[in-house]
């Protein structure tokens, strides 16, 4: 546990609450969004090496960790609405927004209805339907089992209730995509997200952020005509998903760099936080125009 | 919960290294009868009194399921097919016909391959095929998320531990069109021979075989079957896709869909079921 984590609030927004850290308080304020079965704790280790430089805001996004557990709505449209709520009540117009795994899905969501409002977008390990999901979720062609099982139904908060050790450490050391350090995530930590995940509400709302994929790719397909034209940096592991991450963003942003990071899995701020937060700081200095009001 | 059935015997048939359980009665041409996932013979309960009157029916457990063995391998529809042909062998028929459904339709078809000289006709029921020309983009079916989470190995296992009745009600329902069909005694029945030590991995095992067998149906279809063929398709499942499903297998084939019916046709619908078997066996 670090000390930069102590702080963990709350703030409501008009159909939930937000639990969220909050350190550095000052500088280029930065959104850093957790992936799943994830929450802000993922970033404890990029926290301490951004707070010098910037005001860093790490929420739990809406369904997981201490964050509410809505009833519906978890199109990554609605999410990013109550994002962006969240980010006003707390008195900012502009932001850096850094998101992955599904927290990239959301970082695009918000970068692409607000483009005006996000300065800078990082988009880790992460990948869009229309954009390249598809072929991770092409169980025939080698993509993973669990989207359609996370998709089934009640049956699949059915199987996991009270196993969500088993079903986040088995996620988290998947034998492609897994974790390249098994050492870079603890017990401790599979139990912290285990832990949340076994909250009521929880599980439920981890997956409907795979039911509303479909929604998503309706939504992804509009707001793709427009490319993004702020700095983006996309990041890539050797051992997640390569290239695939920085090929995604491309299709939908312009101004896109993209890092691939050696020897690290499916999750660099675990993994390879020193790398990833350079790469951040290294994206923050790129110019950003802000859009004339 | 009776899961005996009038008129018919169990037997355990020593087949290579395993034994099989059969169930048998009825006189006349011999039919072999194979069940699919989650089940086990006692999917044939309600049709086998009316094939037993014009045929010797054998309903069987296949390897991995009910009380039929368990072994660590073989769950390939090919070694599934050999079980199959060594149990109605040491049952003293050399030629017989075969009706399958579901994964019990996919060793049907690879028994009809591999072993040519001995089956006479082929009745294929509501079932995706390795081999057919959709198998790999029908994976992309959201009712069938469970060939992936199956086929993935230890984790399933786990899950489903202790909540067998859970996963097989769902894994029916979700696929049912008349929900009178089964009782929660049926569902007890097949959820209980799930979860008899070794059978929720033998049920897994057939599906982590796929790769196999879909490589061996590739082979297989390049001499098409020329014996009869019967394909029949529930209206709300895989209908009469069967039909042309199994045109690319065999050069005989005639069937079409149930109406009314989901995947489970010899419980949802089994007037109709055994109506068009009784049908396709005697001409």
């Amino acid at each position: 546990m670090n000390l930069e984590m102590n702080d963990y609030e709350s703030m409501r927004i008009s159909d939930m609450r937000f639990a969220y850290h909050r350190a550095g308080h000052g500088g280029v304020p930065v959104v850093l969004l957790h992936g799943w079965p994830q929450t802000s704790w993922a970033w404890r280790r990029i926290i301490p090496l951004l707070s010098p430089v910037c005001d860093v805001i790490v929420p739990d996004l809406p369904g997981f960790g201490f964050s509410s557990k809505p009833e519906s709505g978890f199109d990554k449209r609605t999410i990013a609405r109550r994002l962006r709520e969240f980010v006003k009540a707390l008195g900012l117009s502009r932001i850096a927004l850094v998101g992955h795994d599904l927290g990239g899905h959301v970082a695009y969501a918000y970068a692409a209805q607000w483009p005006e409002e996000v300065s800078h977008l990082a988009f880790i390990e992460s990948s869009l339907p229309m954009f390249g999901q598809e072929e991770a979720m092409d169980v025939s062609k080698g993509g993973s089992w669990h989207f359609g099982f996370n998709m089934a139904g009640d049956i699949s908060e059915e199987l996991v209730r009270g196993r969500e050790y088993l079903f986040v450490d088995y996620i988290m050391r998947r034998e492609k995509v897994g974790l390249f350090d098994s050492m870079a995530v603890s017990e401790f930590d599979i139990q912290h997200y285990a832990s949340a995940l076994a909250r009521p509400g929880a599980l439920r709302s981890s997956f409907n952020y795979y039911r509303t994929l479909p929604i998503d790719r309706d939504d992804n397909r509009i707001w793709g005509r427009t490319p993004l034209s702020m700095p983006v940096l996309a990041v890539g592991a050797q051992w997640g998903y390569g290239d695939a991450s920085a090929q995604t963003i491309r299709r939908v942003a312009s101004n896109v760099e993209d890092v691939l990071i050696d020897r690290c899995g499916h999750y660099p701020p675990e993994e390879r936080p020193a790398e990833l937060a350079s790469a951040i700081q290294d994206l923050l200095t790129k110019p950003s125009p802000q859009a004339s009001a | 919960m009776n899961i005996e059935l009038e008129g018919f015997s169990h037997r355990m048939v020593h087949v290579g290294d395993i034994k099989i359980h059969a169930v048998i009665g009825g006189d006349g041409p011999p039919v072999v009868l194979l069940h699919g996932f989650p089940q086990t013979w006692w999917e044939w309960r309600k049709i086998m009194p009316a094939l037993a009157r014009k045929f010797t029916v054998v309903a069987l457990d296949l390897r991995g399921a009910g009380h039929s063995d368990c072994p660590q391998g073989g769950y390939d529809k090919a070694t599934l097919a050999e079980d199959v042909h060594g149990t109605m062998i040491a049952l003293g028929f050399k030629h017989y016909a075969v009706c399958g459904h579901d994964i019990g339709a996919m060793v049907a078809l690879a028994l009809s391959f591999t072993h040519r000289e001995a089956v006479t006709h082929l009745a294929i029921l509501d079932a995706p095929l390795p081999g057919w020309s959709q198998w790999e983009a029908n994976f992309a079916d959201p009712m069938v998320w469970h060939f992936a989470f199956q086929m993935k190995r230890d984790l399933p296992e786990r899950l489903i531990y202790g909540r067998e009745f859970d996963y097989v009600s769902v894994i029916f329902s979700d696929r049912i069109f008349n929900h009178g069909a089964l009782t929660t005694d049926d569902v007890e029945i097949y959820a209980r021979a799930f979860a008899q030590p070794g059978n929720t991995r033998g049920g897994l095992e057939w599906y982590r075989a796929f790769g196999l067998d879909h490589a061996h149906a590739l082979g297989w279809k390049q001499a098409p079957l020329t014996i009869p063929v019967l394909a029949l398709g529930g209206e709300h499942r895989y209908g009469s896709r069967i039909v042309s499903m199994l045109e690319e297998f065999a050069t005989d084939v005639c069937g079409g869909s149930i109406a009314d019916c989901g995947h489970w046709l010899p419980e949802e619908r089994p007037v109709e079921t055994a109506d068009a078997l009784l049908k396709f066996l005697a001409a």
